[in-house]
């Protein structure tokens, strides 16, 4: 079995939820725009007949509004959660898929491939139909407005660069696009290894969790400290520079471990 | 096969969504060009900051130069590091580390090197200095002197340098019951002295050539003079339902800090001004008649000559050179003037649509 059968695999299984929280994603969206265009509507029209209306409205109103904020919010929740269960699933029913996966033939970090490649793929495709969305949304927001005669300002680059989430997932500069993507990859790394070390100890004792959640919280607190010690010492290319070196040895750390893991301690 | 089509669908999607992120994103830029008209060497080593900014739209900057035309805003990590990197000499990287390390810094540039202060909480006042070219010394007066806990509270409106001594004038209270103080640091920064100064009206809201926090760009304080330009701020009282509130404003006119007498004194009365310079001992400050006003400031003594003819889009000063924009059909001219005379003059044009799409909305700076 090859790594494109395996990320297939991976993609089938969550085919059916990722779709639906793609549904439940948009819909809240559109759903919210309409509300969003009824209410301003009839809001205006209230103020023209009381007096000369003095409203501006721009597209920031409607991104910034909670429902839009809470469908961005449980979309990032539901891929950490998913992080975590394209691990655990695999060891439900006595763990007899997990030893299927681990007996193939192939390297066993194949099977971590797959899984990161599946996430990585899952993310971007939520980034991309947000991205669409969005664009549809903007063109939503001014026809309508437009057509009832109502003041707007701001265009759509000026919306999304004000927007605290946006502007991190859809940053102006494409090498920060592919930085942030970097981050979220070690975010993913970061759950893949609780949930090994955790899965490589929970025979020999029931604080496997524990471990593993403070043998993380130990690497991450290494850069911290040290930041906060030498925070004062750097200015700002130095602080870049720091932040990047951070990054990339994470990443290495958090493969090595895996690596470590999945090929010498992993108990099914 | 049906396992690797779902694969080919996602992907699919994420080539569409992320190709049209990455083509909003990777947009072609404005190109500016410099073109000098005359005396070259004005404009060695010069940049022109473009700057556009509009309600509707996300705000862009340029730096033009001689040899090429580069977006400054919308950079990338790395190319922001380089920027900055690239930005600072070595003892200016020295006082920006100085600097970071504390609150509320100012900083003053001398042609010795730079002189500053700054805090730690309200716990303790730093002065440093960097002279010379040797590296920086500081000293820390604790924050428990009630002296010292004054200066800390204060609103500070910057710095000067008096016979070698750092001065820094604050001001106590607010709400028409401020007063305006002086502190001075003897040669060493050892000791402080802590005094009041003589306003007629309102109180010293700030002191030419005072760096803030990271800046490191004013211009620099070459010569001692009796008279230290300053400007004086004042609170409106406004009654609102029965409630007084106070407003803080600029009063207009020049004023300067007589050294001598300890006071503020308004070296020029109520005329507008565009922008002013400090050249050795002088004040050289453009009104919005188009007349530049020299004052000494040793001695007070004015004179005026006429250097602006006609409308312009920006006047201002760098170093002792006056540089007018004016528009034309396809960019600005900039005309430079020394001692009110033309010297030499230089156009920035735009080079592609991007750019005089923006012309109406743009701002040209020289530095």
């Amino acid at each position: 079995m090859n790594l494109l059968k395996l990320v297939g695999w991976e993609v089938e299984r969550v085919t059916k939820p990722y779709l639906i929280l793609i549904s439940l994603l948009v819909v809240t969206q559109f759903a919210w725009l309409g509300y969003f265009l009824w209410s301003e509507t009839a809001f205006y029209e209230e103020m023209r007949r009381t007096g000369t209306p003095d409203y501006v409205l721009t597209f920031s109103n409607y991104i910034g509004g909670t429902p839009f904020i809470l469908s961005i919010g449980f979309a990032v929740t539901a891929m950490l959660m998913y992080s975590f269960w394209i691990w655990y699933r695999d060891f439900q029913g006595r763990g007899t898929f997990m030893m299927r996966l681990l007996m193939i033939p192939q390297q066993r970090m194949f099977v971590f491939t797959a899984k990161l490649f599946t996430m990585m793929l899952m993310v971007l495709g939520l980034f991309s139909i947000q991205w669409i969305v969005l664009k549809i949304e903007y063109i939503a927001f001014t026809n309508w407005f437009n057509s009832q005669m109502m003041p707007i300002s701001g265009s759509f680059e000026r919306a999304i660069s004000f927007d605290g989430a946006l502007a991190i997932m859809f940053p102006a500069s494409l090498f920060n696009f592919f930085v942030h993507q970097i981050v979220i990859v070690l975010v993913i790394l970061f759950i893949f290894t609780f949930v090994l070390i955790e899965r490589s100890l929970w025979q020999h004792t029931i604080w496997a969790s524990v471990f593993a959640g403070l043998k993380l919280v130990g690497i991450l607190a290494v850069p911290i400290i040290g930041y906060f010690f030498i925070e004062k010492r750097l200015i700002y290319d130095e602080t870049l520079l720091f932040i990047g070196g951070v990054l990339v040895s994470m990443f290495f750390m958090t493969v090595w471990m895996i690596r470590h893991y999945l090929t010498k301690k992993l108990n099914v | 096969m049906k396992r690797i089509w779902n694969v080919i669908a996602l992907g699919a999607i994420i080539v569409i969504g992320l190709g049209t992120f990455a083509v909003n994103a990777t947009e072609t830029t404005a190109e500016w060009v410099l073109k000098v008209g005359s005396n070259p060497t004005v404009w060695k080593d010069r940049t022109v900051d473009v700057s556009y900014s509009m309600q509707d739209a996300v705000n862009k900057q340029f730096e033009v130069t001689l040899e090429e035309s580069r977006p400054t805003t919308n950079l990338s990590y790395f190319e922001e590091g380089l920027r900055y990197r690239e930005r600072l000499s070595g003892d200016e990287r020295k006082i920006h580390r100085q600097m970071n390390r504390l609150t509320f810094a100012q900083s003053i540039q001398t042609g010795r090197g730079f002189l500053g202060i700054g805090q730690r909480g309200n716990d303790e006042l730093v002065v440093f200095k960097q002279l010379d070219g040797e590296s920086i010394s500081t000293y820390t007066f604790e924050g428990k002197d009630s002296q010292i806990s004054d200066v800390i509270t204060g609103f500070w409106a910057g710095l000067f340098v008096q016979k070698n001594e750092l001065n820094l004038i604050y001001r106590e209270g607010h709400d028409g019951e401020e007063r305006t103080m002086l502190a001075t640091f003897n040669e060493a920064m050892n000791d402080v002295t802590v005094s009041e100064i003589k306003m007629d009206k309102g109180f010293v809201s700030h002191v030419f050539g005072t760096n803030r926090f990271y800046n490191t760009n004013m211009l620099m304080e070459k010569q001692d003079t009796r008279f230290v330009p300053v400007g004086v701020g004042g609170y409106e009282s406004v009654i609102e339902y029965g409630q007084t509130s106070y407003n803080q404003t600029d009063l207009s006119g020049l004023y300067a800090y007589d050294t001598k007498e300890r006071q503020v004194v308004k070296l020029l009365s109520d005329k507008e001004f565009w922008t002013s310079t400090i050249v050795d001992n002088e004040l050289i400050a453009l009104t919005a008649e188009g007349d530049e006003v020299v004052i000494d400031l040793n001695t007070l003594k004015q004179t005026t000559r006429k250097t602006l003819e006609g409308s312009v889009k920006e006047a201002y000063y760098l170093d002792n050179l006056l540089y007018q924009v004016r528009s034309i059909k396809d960019g600005v001219i900039i005309d430079v003037y020394e001692d009110g005379e033309q010297i030499s003059s230089a156009t920035v044009l735009a080079e592609n649509d991007e750019a005089k799409a923006m012309l109406n909305h743009a701002t040209f700076y020289v530095r």
